[in-house]
């Protein structure tokens, strides 16, 4: 039923979306079952004793039930939003989940007019119940494990168009076909610059590296404390890169280039992701602090941009090709941003991040973000006055 | 001796591609700029920066397989002999050896004969 292989990503895509339209049997068997399963009890009574916020769907649910007193017991909030839970008891009992398994009482009836959340609460209830789901979802070998599958508004106009499908799509097959292209691209990157280098004898000028001011230290560094010849080191290593002559390029793209790893790496739903998958993850910067790297990296975004149009040396060498790498580059924080905030429709805006993610992963290897596995090989394998830790090759 | 059509050989083809793979990692920072002295001197003039210099002779004449116009030609001309001086000074942050670049388009201005004559500039 799904489309799992496919030549092209934009193909997959039109096929998606022409599936999603289709009748599919195992989205409207789900979706009868939770429209015509009789209106819970539970659900309706927990639904009516939630505090939700009319009309919207973002509502901090576990932390609905978290008072003053919790907090300064050491209650953390969840601090998380995500739509609501779609979850249909019919589903569960036909798969033979015994009531008691979630509402620790034999009957639904007994946990009746109380909801999850009255007991676990904030930051612990979300864990408790992601563990209570996922974990069994995932030794069942049935069911959701990932946050959209089960945090999902109903599907409703356009939305229905980017339907599970695309996303199981996005996060599997052309998740993993972006990295393979990835790999092979920077091993043809790596055999070219081997095919294109020789082994170089190495001269006192190619081996040697940019002064690091310790020679330096024995005439300044005299009557100064040990962080005092430190710090002096370090302001002539600094003054002698482009961070001293040219400061505000320099540091606004050091920043760039190092969030544009941590960003993506130390989201907390990124690793969520990642630890659904391989069960392991990276460490987590809290959401916010992410959300802020974002934001300082969509200003070096637009910083750049301003450098191509407004100074002369940048713009004689601009040509179109630099708009498109700057936007592809660009896009998948910006979406991620929209996402996030959910700034027009979410789920769209989610199958784009994820897209264009992919996109450029794909793209590193083939297009001017290419440097970066160029200057692995010329900074570390290339002799040369600017290597960092010179290398035996040089260019044919 | 039967000698080899130029620009054929092992060491041209080696040299198109080195050209190719360093101005396709490119990303047109113009960090290099303030690393040429000629560029410093000429008043921050554009066309002296490094990578100007590199992409509008070697680049253009492999983007264009050495299909260029008269100008186009006698611009590559300019750039390679006039305005570089092959010094190495210039400074990459990604590295790329844009002397060598300047030293191919030499050879392939050379090949076209367009190089630096004694009253030229």
């Amino acid at each position: 039923m799904r489309p799992r292989s496919g030549a092209s990503f934009f193909l997959l895509l039109t096929a998606a979306v022409a599936l999603a339209q289709e009748p599919d049997v195992t989205a409207s068997a789900t979706s009868t079952a939770l429209d015509s399963a009789p209106p819970d009890s539970t659900a309706a009574v927990s639904e009516a004793s939630v505090d939700w916020a009319p009309g919207s769907t973002l509502v901090h649910r576990v932390d609905a039930f978290v008072t003053r007193s919790d907090l300064r017991a050491g209650v953390l909030l969840s601090d998380r939003e995500a739509p609501r839970v779609r979850f249909s008891h019919g589903l569960h009992a036909q798969a033979g989940v015994q009531c008691a398994q979630c509402h620790h009482t034999g009957t639904p009836e007994q946990g009746k007019g109380q909801a999850c959340a009255e007991c676990h609460k904030g930051a612990a209830g979300v864990e408790t119940m992601h563990a209570a789901c996922i974990t069994c979802h995932r030794d069942r070998g049935v069911g959701p494990v990932t946050c959209n599958d089960c945090h999902r508004e109903r599907d409703a106009g356009i939305e229905s168009l980017v339907r599970f499908d695309l996303y199981d799509l996005l996060r599997g097959p052309v998740f993993i076909a972006a990295w393979v292209v990835f790999a092979l691209g920077c091993l043809y990157r790596a055999s070219q610059f081997i095919r294109l280098t020789v082994r170089a004898k190495r001269t006192a000028v190619a081996g040697g590296s940019r002064g690091d001011g310790r020679a330096d230290r024995g005439f300044l560094g005299k009557g100064r404390s040990a962080p005092g010849r430190l710090l002096l080191g370090i302001k002539v290593r600094i003054r002698n890169t482009i961070l001293g002559s040219n400061p505000v390029m320099a540091s606004v793209s050091l920043m760039f280039h190092i969030l544009l790893f941590l960003a993506p790496l130390l989201l907390p739903a990124h690793n969520t992701l990642f630890d659904l998958t391989f069960r392991v993850s990276l460490p987590s910067l809290p959401e916010r602090l992410v959300d802020w790297f974002t934001v300082v990296l969509l200003g070096a975004g637009g910083f750049f941009l301003l450098r191509r149009l407004l100074i002369p040396r940048v713009r004689a060498l601009t040509t179109a090709r630099d708009w498109a790498v700057l936007a592809l580059v660009m896009a998948p924080f910006v979406t991620a941003y929209l996402a996030y905030h959910q700034v027009l429709d979410y789920r769209i805006m989610l199958a784009t991040h994820m897209a264009v993610g992919e996109l450029v992963i794909a793209a590193i290897p083939f297009t001017a973000i290419g440097h970066m596995p160029f200057i692995l090989f010329a900074r570390f394998f290339a002799s040369g006055e600017y290597a960092w830790k010179p290398g035996n090759r040089r260019w044919r | 001796m039967k000698r080899k059509p130029a620009g054929s050989g092992a060491k041209e083809r080696a040299g198109k591609r080195m050209a190719r793979l360093s101005l396709s990692a490119c990303v047109h920072c113009a960090i290099c700029a303030d690393s040429c002295f000629m560029f410093r001197r000429s008043g921050s003039d554009p066309t002296y920066s490094p990578s100007y210099k590199a992409i509008n002779s070697i680049g253009r004449i492999i983007a264009r397989r050495g299909r260029l116009t008269e100008a186009e030609w006698a611009e590559a001309q300019d750039l390679a002999w006039n305005k570089c001086v092959l010094c190495m000074r210039c400074y990459c942050p990604i590295g790329i050896s844009i002397p060598t670049l300047i030293a191919h388009a030499r050879s392939a201005c050379r090949e076209r004969g367009y190089y630096r004559t004694w009253g030229s500039a």
